[in-house]
């Protein structure tokens, strides 16, 4: 016996899961994050199948995206996170966005109005115990890999830091893109200071930020290593 | 709106409910970077049942570890974070539910086929709890044996007479507060300003709504129960029990007295209370519990002068002037009217310190004032006083004609309030100890002469 409650709850239910129903079984396809770069973002997403969460950007809120510090262009008005792909036969994940060969984890596009993607954030490799994967798919050896990928293609690296509190500090600028990537637990000793649960968290990790046609600045002129000639010269140790 | 209406109506008709019955067989975390994520992946065990419906995409969640038969909703397992969206889907003969939390905590719970009808399912169900609760009473029975001490003579010095029936008390050791008409509690005068334990009057014996609580007695002498709260980890077969209560019920007219302690996690912390709650009794005898809770009051004290009035202070207090100027300033609000600063004219403060026998101030003495308003528009008594305090959410422990005790982050306060003319006075006084807040509080009483 249905009453008119139930009856109310169980078509309401059903017309919100009827957007969930017409998604296929494995959406979307890998994007290269270079091509994210120059063509519109959104087409390409929506071409691929990608799903994706957009959340208002909040200037002040720019550590949520790994930005700590840094002076985040007024122009960026949305946050948009690309989902995995999920293999509901093997019970993982896919990652949709590379760098070359590299998978890039939790990527975020910081777009502006104009749908154009201004900052990319990613986290790459092993953010867990030494020699796991996550997932299966992040190592060790991806954030490694991806150092000379972004040699390859956008020349040799600058390290502008030996030690900061993630790890090395490396920088590329060509052709008014800008990119870092910090590299933790760069030589896998074992000496990680990050712990979990009590087990050590000395997996090689890192960030990648990829600021596109903005010029990247912090807020802290001591720290801004991206402006500062000086400081690019001597990569000092971090100290907090 | 009508066509709405009309789908409304129609749409379960032509839809045939197709409800599935699930077991979970284990959970499968892929990342997992929260620490809600990492205890929600392993709660989960094999005891636990689903409902999957395809039309609709709900699932029922049979919660091994209630004690009802009726199914929650996932939201609830998954705290109704938002972040976290619940995917299920029928893969390869068995159900999949992905929990995705914002790329960062995605883990499968993966689930094996337990019955083609409701009724078969249900019964599983039930069997699922039963296996909980046998594997919760293995625990209980496995647990050492614990014999319920014998009174002890330091224990049990006082009797003491509260509504109809009696209890015999160490003397000086609890400070009884009246929490709510027929309900006391009892705080140890030297310690934390936690109750050890507490009676209150009710139409049932406590005893018999352990069990919902899922406390199960381990000793038992009539009424006075010592019970255990058992757990049992499924994944690691360990079993025990992690708290303890102590209860005893009196039976007084119509109704039951109960008492009861708090929460304790090693039982040898009940084992002092044992015959406190061995000599609870439907009878009239002893004394009253304002002559247990201040013994030995002493009235005396030294004479000061404050403005119009008269009052004793003890002999290791010390009156001053308050000079203000300069940085000096104090602020002393008891009520929107009864207020004292140094910026009002009308008001005046001297600050009243305990001291040591040498002289000396120190944190873990008393401090305080005895405050003065000269305002004839208003009227107030410390009836109105304490109704305004506890609407602050302010707890206050003790009232009498003229004063109040009240405990406020950690300290125990006394106040009392007197009326001279057209100025308002009041002295309160700070205390680290309750003990020595009571003494005060009971010496004071005849303070204003």
């Amino acid at each position: 016996m249905y009453t008119l409650k139930h009856i109310r709850f169980s078509i309401i239910t059903a017309l919100l899961l009827a957007g969930r129903i017409v998604i296929p079984d494995v959406y979307g396809q890998q994007l290269q994050a270079v091509q994210l770069l120059t063509a519109p973002v959104f087409p390409q997403l929506k071409t691929a199948g990608i799903r994706t969460d957009t959340v208002v950007f909040d200037e002040n809120k720019n550590y949520t995206v790994g930005l700590y510090g840094e002076k985040v262009p007024e122009q960026i008005i949305s946050v948009v996170s690309p989902r995995y792909n999920i293999d509901w036969s093997k019970e993982t994940i896919k990652p949709v966005i590379y760098f070359k060969s590299v998978p890039l984890r939790d990527p975020k596009l910081l777009m502006d109005k104009e749908g154009r993607l201004v900052i990319f954030v990613a986290d790459i490799g092993n953010h867990g115990p030494k020699g796991q994967q996550m997932a299966g798919v992040f190592s060790d050896n991806d954030v490694v890999t991806l150092r000379k990928e972004l040699s390859a293609i956008w020349g040799p690296e600058k390290k502008v830091r030996e030690k900061s509190y993630t790890g090395a500090v490396y920088i590329w600028k060509k052709n008014g893109v800008v990119a870092r990537l910090t590299i933790e637990n760069e030589l896998l000793d074992g000496n990680a200071t990050e712990t979990r649960n009590g087990v050590k968290q000395d997996g090689r990790n890192g960030k990648l930020t990829i600021y596109n046609q903005v010029q990247p600045a912090f807020y802290s002129k001591s720290e801004d290593y991206f402006n500062d000639p000086e400081i690019r010269k001597n990569t000092t140790p971090h100290q907090p | 709106m009508r066509p709405l209406t009309i789908l409304l109506l129609l749409f379960p008709l032509c839809s045939s409910a197709q409800k599935t019955y699930w077991q979970v067989e284990h959970t499968k975390p892929v990342i997992v970077t929260s620490l809600f994520f990492d205890v929600l992946m392993q709660e989960f065990t094999p005891l636990d049942y689903l409902t999957y419906d395809q039309t609709t995409g709900e699932i029922g969640y049979y919660d091994a570890y209630t004690q009802d038969l009726k199914p929650n909703a996932f939201d609830s397992k998954t705290s109704g974070k938002k972040e976290l969206v619940v995917t299920p889907k029928i893969v390869d003969g068995k159900l999949k539910v992905l929990i995705y939390g914002n790329n960062n905590n995605i883990g499968f719970l993966i689930c094996k086929p337990a019955a083609d009808n409701e009724s078969a399912f249900l019964e599983q169900v039930k069997a699922g709890k039963m296996q909980v609760h046998n594997n919760l009473m293995a625990a209980i029975k496995e647990l050492p044996a614990i014999q319920l001490p014998k009174n002890d003579a330091a224990n049990d010095a006082v009797a003491v007479n509260l509504d109809g029936y009696s209890l015999q008390l160490p003397r000086d050791k609890y400070f009884i507060v009246r929490s709510a008409p027929g309900s006391y509690q009892f705080l140890p005068k030297n310690g934390e300003p936690e109750s050890d334990f507490a009676i209150s009057t009710a139409g049932y014996n406590n005893n018999d709504s352990l069990s919902l609580r899922e406390f199960w007695p381990v000793a038992k002498e009539g009424d006075l129960w010592l019970s255990a709260h058992p757990y049992y980890a499924w994944n690691t077969k360990e079993k025990g029990a992690d708290g303890y209560l102590l209860t005893n019920s009196v039976s007084v007219a119509d109704r039951y007295v109960n008492i009861t302690t708090a929460n304790k996690e090693e039982v040898a912390e009940l084992f002092p209370m044992v015959s406190i709650f061995r000599s609870l009794k439907a009878e009239k005898k002893g004394i009253s519990r304002d002559a247990y809770n201040f013994p030995g009051c002493d009235t005396k004290g030294v004479n000061h002068t404050v403005g119009a009035l008269s009052v004793t202070l003890p002999a290791n207090y010390r009156l001053r002037e308050f000079s203000t100027g300069g940085s000096n300033f104090y602020q002393f609000g008891v009520t929107d009217s009864l207020a004292f600063s140094s910026k009002d004219p009308n008001s005046h403060y001297n600050p009243v310190e305990e001291v040591d026998k040498d002289g000396n101030r120190s944190l873990e003495l008393a401090d305080g004032g005895v405050y003065a308003l000269k305002n004839g528009r208003f009227k107030t008594d410390i009836g109105k006083i304490v109704a305004d305090f506890e609407q602050e959410g302010i707890r206050v422990l003790e009232q009498d004609d003229n004063g109040m005790l009240y405990n406020y982050h950690g300290s125990f306060y006394l106040l009392r309030y007197i009326r001279k003319g057209d100025t308002h006075y009041v002295y309160s006084m700070r205390f680290k100890a309750l003990k020595n807040c009571l003494s005060e509080f009971c010496r004071s009483r005849k303070m204003f002469l």
